[in-house]
């Protein structure tokens, strides 16, 4: 299980009140709150204020306007109900040979385009297993001095804006420090980072073994590869590892 | 025909999520509409009012806006709550609706449509957010930069899309995104402080 420092965590509950959270941040925030049901007060806590702060007195409307508004919808919903067999016109003898005719022209038609559609989706289920091959990236992540047996990689699957972080044999911190993983963009690219042109994008501690492995969000710098300069990893306070005071201890080679 | 009347159990609905309500309204179960306007007609109805100043008006809003959440929308519930995207949308289209009165009626005096728009929302802004605000609220506001608070403001008050107010004051999109959330939180903070709860 990541864990974010409360902070970050604070944003993210804000964000989510703003409607603002991109892809990858309301999948790590869908994680959270299955992990911790309780953040939902925080979310109501945080509305509260937006509330307070900028929202009119709310207004009942009359109470026929719901009664308009739910026939409506449902007028709107009819249409692709209409064609039920009961408004099929009852046939007659004289009709009888033109609309098995009719009957199976379209059976034709429906065959047609259910082969078509069958073949469309073979091709395409192709295309896609063979996107997400060529799509996925692999980082692996170097330290200096470091045996070999010390390991980390990021899997990334930009189209997802998620990835699977795997560490063996990394050294145990003590209980104050983590890890923390950081995506390096390019100083022109269009994201918000910290002064160092990072964005934090996991912190985790190893177990006893120095092993970690989990699925992370990742930010959107990963739809567009080239805009990453380096992943890389370093150790920061577990209260704040955003103020990103730590040196690299892994990283990959610069793109 | 009373939507009422359909089989499922209208208490379970009740006890639902703004989010499964919604995912359910989208897979076609029309009657799902009641449950999300009792819970937040006032709200989508009282901006239309206050905004178009116009009851007829405002109910034809909340209508057109209720009406949104049965088609294609653009609400993603893992991304915000629904009442943000209510509030936002029907200060949008509120807006929407003003400009073309202000276009109609000031077309004779020949000038441009931006600038109507412009002087005509930011006093309907700031005549609410006057209105709106305790002394307390005040003080919280006073707490953020003013470029937290204009983010803010422009979100919320104006209707405008994240991408939309990147382009107007010409900042990255994370820019207004960190300035939005980092301003929520302070004003928070400030609340607390001065309430104790929040």
């Amino acid at each position: 299980m990541s864990t974010l420092p409360p902070e970050c965590e604070q944003l993210l509950i804000s964000g989510y009140v703003l409607g603002n959270l991109s892809p990858a941040e309301a999948l790590l925030f869908e994680e959270m709150l299955a992990e911790n049901p309780d953040l939902i007060a925080q979310v109501t806590a945080m509305q509260g204020v937006l509330d307070l702060v900028y929202n009119p007195p709310e207004i009942s409307p009359p109470s026929t306007l719901r009664d308009r508004l739910l026939t409506t919808a449902k007028t709107q919903v009819e249409p692709q109900k209409a064609k039920s067999p009961s408004n099929i016109p009852v046939a007659t003898p004289t009709r009888l040979p033109k609309i098995f005719a009719a009957i199976a022209l379209l059976t034709i038609t429906l065959l047609s385009i259910t082969n078509y559609r069958l073949w469309r989706f073979v091709q395409t289920a192709n295309t896609a297993k063979v996107a997400k091959v060529t799509n996925q990236r692999t980082y692996l992540l170097e330290g200096k001095d470091l045996p070999k047996t010390v390991q980390a990689k990021l899997i990334v699957e930009p189209n997802q804006l998620q990835a699977t972080l795997i560490a063996r044999n990394l050294p145990s911190l003590p209980v104050k420090k983590a890890y923390a993983l950081w995506t390096v963009v390019d100083k022109n690219a269009p994201f918000t980072t910290d002064e160092k042109g990072a964005i934090l994008t996991a912190v985790f501690r190893v177990n006893e073994a120095g092993d970690f492995s989990q699925k992370i969000a990742v930010p959107q710098p990963h739809l567009q590869s080239q805009t990453i300069k380096k992943i890389a990893l370093t150790v920061e306070d577990i209260s704040a590892p955003q103020n990103h005071t730590g040196s690299i201890f892994m990283s990959t080679a610069d793109w | 025909m009373s939507f009422e009347s359909s089989n499922h159990s209208f208490e379970a609905d009740l006890n639902q999520t703004d989010a499964d309500l919604f995912w359910q309204l989208q897979n076609g179960k029309t009657d799902i509409l009641g449950i999300l306007y009792d819970r937040h007609a006032a709200l989508v109805y009282g901006i239309a009012c206050q905004l178009l100043g116009n009851t007829a008006e405002a109910e034809d809003l909340t209508q057109d806006i209720f009406l949104i959440l049965t088609k294609k929308c653009s609400y993603d519930p893992k991304r915000g709550t629904l009442r943000i995207y209510l509030t936002v949308l029907t200060r949008s289209r509120a807006l929407d609706r003003l400009r073309s009165r202000s276009r109609k009626e000031q077309k004779l005096e020949h000038q441009s449509l931006n600038e109507n728009a412009k002087v005509l929302s930011d006093s309907i802004f700031e005549e609410i957010a006057q209105k709106e605000r305790s002394q307390e609220v005040r003080a919280a506001l006073e707490q953020l930069s003013s470029k937290e608070q204009e983010v803010l403001k422009m979100a919320y008050y104006q209707g405008l899309s994240q991408s939309e107010i990147a382009n107007q004051l010409n900042i990255a999109l994370g820019t207004v995104k960190s300035r939005s959330r980092r301003g929520l939180l302070k004003l928070r903070q400030a609340l607390i402080n001065f309430r104790g709860e929040f």
